[in-house]
């Protein structure tokens, strides 16, 4: 039943912040604690068991309520609940406006995450996952940001209903929908719905971490929204959850008979890494720029992937010390706007020199997302698949780090240029952000997740050759291009607001059909009315009421009967 | 048991006035008379689930004797139209207080229910399109309710364009006679149908179900009362078209091409309404183009033919009226309160009216298909029965229809009760009986995704009962 708890004990809690939320304002914090921490205990001693499994017949023959906790899924469910845990310390301790609903918000969050990632039947999965469309919307509104709650839910909305295509065709292929009954046979590319498929699975993962074209909510939500919002949900939730789902893809699809499904995956990175390297540099707030690296290191993530094609472990422990680092950076800007009163680069100058633990933590995640620690960007074989051969590849990635590198150099220097006066803050918050950037530092040294031993240092970077060169090229050129260039303006170039041009296009659209329904109801409607409205009028002016005229119609009706009945129309 | 479930509501209605002048409240009675329909469609659903046979028939000449016969899938039909139809008439007990017309709104509710539950168990066609068409006198009396020039002219375009499909589905029946030489659906089990005889039906059913091109008349009759738009046009009278498509086209054959037809045309349908509810302005239109929009889903499902298509068409009706009740529901107290039908004109509700915004988010969310309600499984089986060779475009039509679904309802939810408030609205939601009302149907909407089972459960014994499982 330990399986059940971090699922059902948040969800029980969530109830609870409900009902007593408003009429006792402590209660939110308390059940919050409750549920985080209960989930957490759930997570740990989940990794003391083997294999845990719970069945129950949802629904006959539809959706049967199967969880499974295995090594990935034990893995994401702890990183979760982990990530939950440190959040709720940050944010007992930080203004939040709404508290009933952001915690309500938190605690579904939280039991529906994990249950999307311990489901072992897409519909379940999706059912959890498309879920926490209620919990993001309620996030964003109890915030005050209503405009961007709607652009958030429709966003995500259709990128789920993409996931709800992707489910649909997954099973017609694979034939079930039973997660452990997929793996076992996994769909091909070619198959007749392999293809769609497995780009639909993949869209709707990406979708959910923010990836263009679904991003444009993030940097909106950055700005209206609180600092530990952001780090729960857009920064790591939705970026564990998305890694987790594409774990899941690989292990559904073979990929192995062809370039397709890498390409797809290149494909759909590079509108991030182009988009989110672009308006880094056009950032002049703090939470701009770290919301826009959400979009860029998901871009880079699946990036990766296509080239390497790694397995979900090795997917989930990347995705985990990003969300870190993320979540780190977005509390260190939550510190500096309680200290400074602003997260606007002009305004906060200096703001670091005087909160040295928040630098160093701040430092270490940008670090991390540059992959320059412990020289990660040399010796990262997550670049193998690019390794062997792939030039332009290479070449892509390597100038789209140079920029991401002279883009945190502009920001590190504007954070410590200047004098900003700041006052204290509580040390909680400095805990979170740094117990995240220690987690981000160890996770790209080269800790990974293992079920038996959390605690195995698994080293597995040091992979010296030829291309390492190109990473040290890399970290010089974008010195060199921070000093002659600061601020690279890309001319008058902004990347498309794809939200924008789909809702001008869906406006227009939306038009067209108003116009159809109307051109219908002309068609039934007033065509028919006028012209019955005409022919009354026309024979009721033909009833003259002299006798020739009625003798003349019935002549004429004689006729056509005779006509008729000679020619043998009847018949 | 089946003549009383239905002569009882119908000679009920005549009773509705004569009572009345006795001193007994219109109101009254008619709760009365739709809890023990419903208490009594229970009793037939459990029987049905059962086995227990309920058949009555009266032999006529020419084979057009009344037969009616209760299976799993009537007795399914006829408790959520009870159902619903008791919440909305308790609803209209504290909604209806023209004392003119209260006696008359009444009768016509309740004969409405009798002729829509003749028609759920009717096996004979003649006799399902002579219910057919009571309903559409109902619907015609209810719809021009409030008697202002405008509204009679609504009422009159929705009695003639279901009339004319009627009467093309009449044409239907004539030709299924002399091709089968016979219109009893028990003895037309698995038999070939002409496909005019089937494009005859299907006309019918558009217009009463409102798709395209016949969907225009739905959108104009908001013009009546609020329970009657949830009645009539939510939750009971437009699923008349579905339910007898799911009835005659599960008995017959049918050529597969037709229904290929029918889901595209039921395709286009939904995008055409998703995209007006889009750009539309009036709470209640927006409503009923969701509704043409939701209906083309049913149809999808249907048009399959499959067992998953059926179990997905007729779940999709029960959680679709639940949740579409409920927002047609909710449309009447906000407009109540606001006195206006226009969404830029409100705002801020939320804070004045919470139960009312509570029942409608739930509705809205049940609708658009996002867990953890109900609507999802709904949405999810009709997509997944809908997953067959030649659908494929089809398939995509409806995915975009979705996604305008979550568009236009959480524009309206925004409009209506977030945002600047454009008045200063007093506080409180409404009467109890109407709050009572929505706040059911929205934890309806809620607990059915939870007991999901049993609704899925008996339909798919109703579809092994009907021979496609």
């Amino acid at each position: 039943m330990t399986i059940l708890v971090p699922v059902l004990l948040p969800l029980i809690c969530a109830a609870g912040v409900l009902v007593f939320g408003k009429k006792y304002p402590l209660s939110n914090k308390f059940f919050t604690f409750i549920g985080a921490v209960g989930a957490l205990g759930a997570a740990v001693a989940l990794f003391a068991q083997d294999f845990q499994m719970f069945y129950m017949n949802w629904c006959e023959g539809v959706l049967p309520f199967s969880l499974t906790a295995g090594t990935f899924e034990k893995t994401v469910v702890a990183a979760l609940c982990f990530f939950a845990f440190i959040i709720l310390l940050y944010a007992a301790k930080s203004k939040i406006e709404n508290e009933k609903w952001f915690y309500f918000s938190f605690l579904f969050t939280l039991s529906f995450a994990c249950g999307a990632a311990m489901a072992d039947n897409l519909l379940l999965m999706l059912f959890f996952w498309e879920g926490l469309l209620v919990s993001l919307y309620i996030f964003i509104v109890s915030a005050g940001a209503q405009s961007t709650a709607f652009k958030a839910f429709i966003i995500n909305a259709v990128g789920d209903i993409a996931l709800l295509a992707g489910v649909v065709l997954t099973a017609a292929a694979a034939g079930s929908f039973e997660i452990s009954i997929i793996k076992t046979g996994p769909v091909q590319l070619t198959d007749s719905y392999g293809a769609w498929a497995f780009l639909l699975m993949c869209a709707g993962a990406l979708a959910k971490a923010g990836a263009v074209p679904f991003h444009s909510w993030i940097p909106d939500a950055a700005e209206k929204t609180n600092s530990a919002f952001m780090a729960y949900l857009p920064a790591a939730f939705e970026k564990i959850l998305a890694v987790f789902l594409l774990g899941r893809i690989m292990t559904f699809f073979n990929l192995s008979g062809g370039s397709l499904g890498a390409n797809i995956f290149i494909c759909l990175a590079i509108p991030s890494i182009i988009v989110a390297v672009v308006m880094l540099f056009k950032q002049k707030d703090l939470k701009g720029f770290i919301a826009y690296n959400i979009i860029l290191q998901i871009g880079l993530l699946a990036f990766e992937q296509g080239a390497s094609l790694g397995g979900a472990a090795e997917l989930v422990s990347h995705g985990i010390y990003k969300a870190a680092a993320l979540s780190s950076m977005f509390l260190c800007a939550g510190i500096i706007e309680a200290a400074a009163g602003s997260t606007a680069l002009d305004k906060i100058g200096g703001s670091l020199k005087k909160m040295k633990f928040t630098a160093v933590c701040f430092i270490i995640s940008c670090a991390v997302l540059c992959k320059v620690t412990l020289l990660d960007i040399i010796f990262s074989n997550t670049y193998a698949g690019l390794y062997s051969g792939n030039t332009v590849g290479i070449i892509f990635i390597a100038l789209a780090h140079i920029f991401i590198l002279a883009a945190f150099f502009k920001v590190i220097a504007a954070l410590f240029k200047g004098n900003t006066q700041v006052k204290p803050v509580p040390v909680m918050l400095n805990f979170s952000a740094g117990v995240f950037a220690v987690l981000a530092l160890l996770f790209s040294a080269g800790w990974v997740f293992d079920a038996r031993n959390l605690f195995v240092l698994e080293h597995a970077h040091f992979n010296f050759n030829w291309v390492s060169g190109v990473g040290i090229a890399v970290i010089l050129a974008a010195v060199a291009l921070h000093i002659k260039w600061p601020s690279p303006s890309f001319g008058d170039f902004t990347p498309p607001d794809f939200y924008q041009a789909a809702r001008t296009a869906s406006l227009a659209v939306s038009t067209g059909l108003f116009k159809t329904d109307r051109f219908f109801d002309f068609i039934i409607d007033v065509m028919p009315t006028t012209v019955i409205k005409r022919f009354s009028k026309k024979g009721s002016a033909m009833h003259t009421g002299l006798s020739i005229s009625y003798i003349l119609w019935a002549l004429i009706g004689a006729l056509v009967f005779a006509v008729l009945s000679l020619s043998g129309g009847w018949v | 048991m089946l003549l009383t479930i239905i002569l009882g509501p119908i000679l009920g209605a005549f009773a509705v006035p004569l009572l009345s002048k006795l001193g007994f409240k219109p109101a009254h009675i008619a709760v009365a008379l739709g809890a023990v329909v419903f208490l009594l469609s229970v009793y037939l659903l459990t029987a049905a689930g059962n086995g227990t046979a309920f058949v009555w028939r009266f032999e006529m000449p020419l084979g057009f004797g009344p037969h009616f016969e209760l299976d799993m899938l009537s007795g399914f039909m006829a408790c959520c139209v009870s159902f619903l139809s008791l919440i909305i008439i308790f609803y209209s007990t504290g909604y209806i207080h023209d004392a003119d017309y209260e006696t008359e709104y009444y009768t016509f509710v309740i004969l409405f229910l009798g002729s829509m539950l003749g028609l759920v168990f009717s096996f004979n066609l003649i006799w399902t399109f002579v219910f057919w068409e009571v309903t559409a006198v109902c619907s015609w009396k209810l719809v021009g309710f409030f008697r202002k020039d405008a509204d009679k002219k609504k009422a009159v375009k929705t009695f003639l364009i279901t009339v004319f499909g009627a009467l093309f589905m009449l044409m239907g029946i004539i030709a299924v006679y002399f091709s089968n030489g016979t219109v009893d659906l028990s003895l037309l089990k698995g038999a070939h149908v002409p496909a005019i005889a089937c494009l005859l039906f299907i006309i019918g059913m558009f217009s009463k179900s409102a798709i395209l091109p016949f969907s225009t008349w739905l959108p104009d009759a908001g013009v009546a009362p609020s329970p009657v738009t949830a009645l009539l046009h939510a939750a009971v009278l437009v699923k008349i078209g579905v339910y007898v498509f799911a009835r005659v086209f599960y008995t017959i054959h049918c050529d597969p091409a037709l229904m290929q037809g029918v889901a595209f045309v039921a395709g286009l349908s939904s995008l055409v309404a998703g995209g007006a509810a889009i750009r539309e302005t009036n709470i209640k239109r927006i409503i009923a183009y969701s509704t043409i929009s939701q209906l083309g889903f049913i149809f999808l499902a249907l048009s399959t033919g499959s067992a998953a298509g059926l179990i997905a068409g007729m779940l999709f009706i029960m959680i679709h009226g639940i949740a579409k009740g409920g927002l047609f529901l909710c449309a009447g107290i906000i407009e109540h309160k606001t006195h206006t039908k226009d969404i830029t004109m409100m705002g801020g509700l939320w804070k004045v009216m919470p139960w009312t915004g509570t029942a409608f988010a739930l509705c809205a969310l049940s609708v658009a298909g996002i867990p953890p309600l109900s609507g999802f499984f709904s949405k999810f089986m009709v997509f997944k029965s809908a997953l067959i060779p030649g659908y494929g475009f089809i398939f995509f039509m409806f995915l975009v229809a979705a996604c305008f679904t979550a568009v236009y309802l959480l524009r309206t939810f925004h409009l209506v009760f977030l945002g600047a408030p454009q008045h200063e609205w007093a506080a409180g939601d409404g009467s109890f009986q109407t709050v009572f009302s929505v706040t059911l149907l929205g934890v309806m909407a809620l607990a059915a995704a939870f007991l999901i089972s049993f609704p899925v459960g008996y339909l798919v014994r109703a579809a092994a009962q009907m021979g496609v499982l």
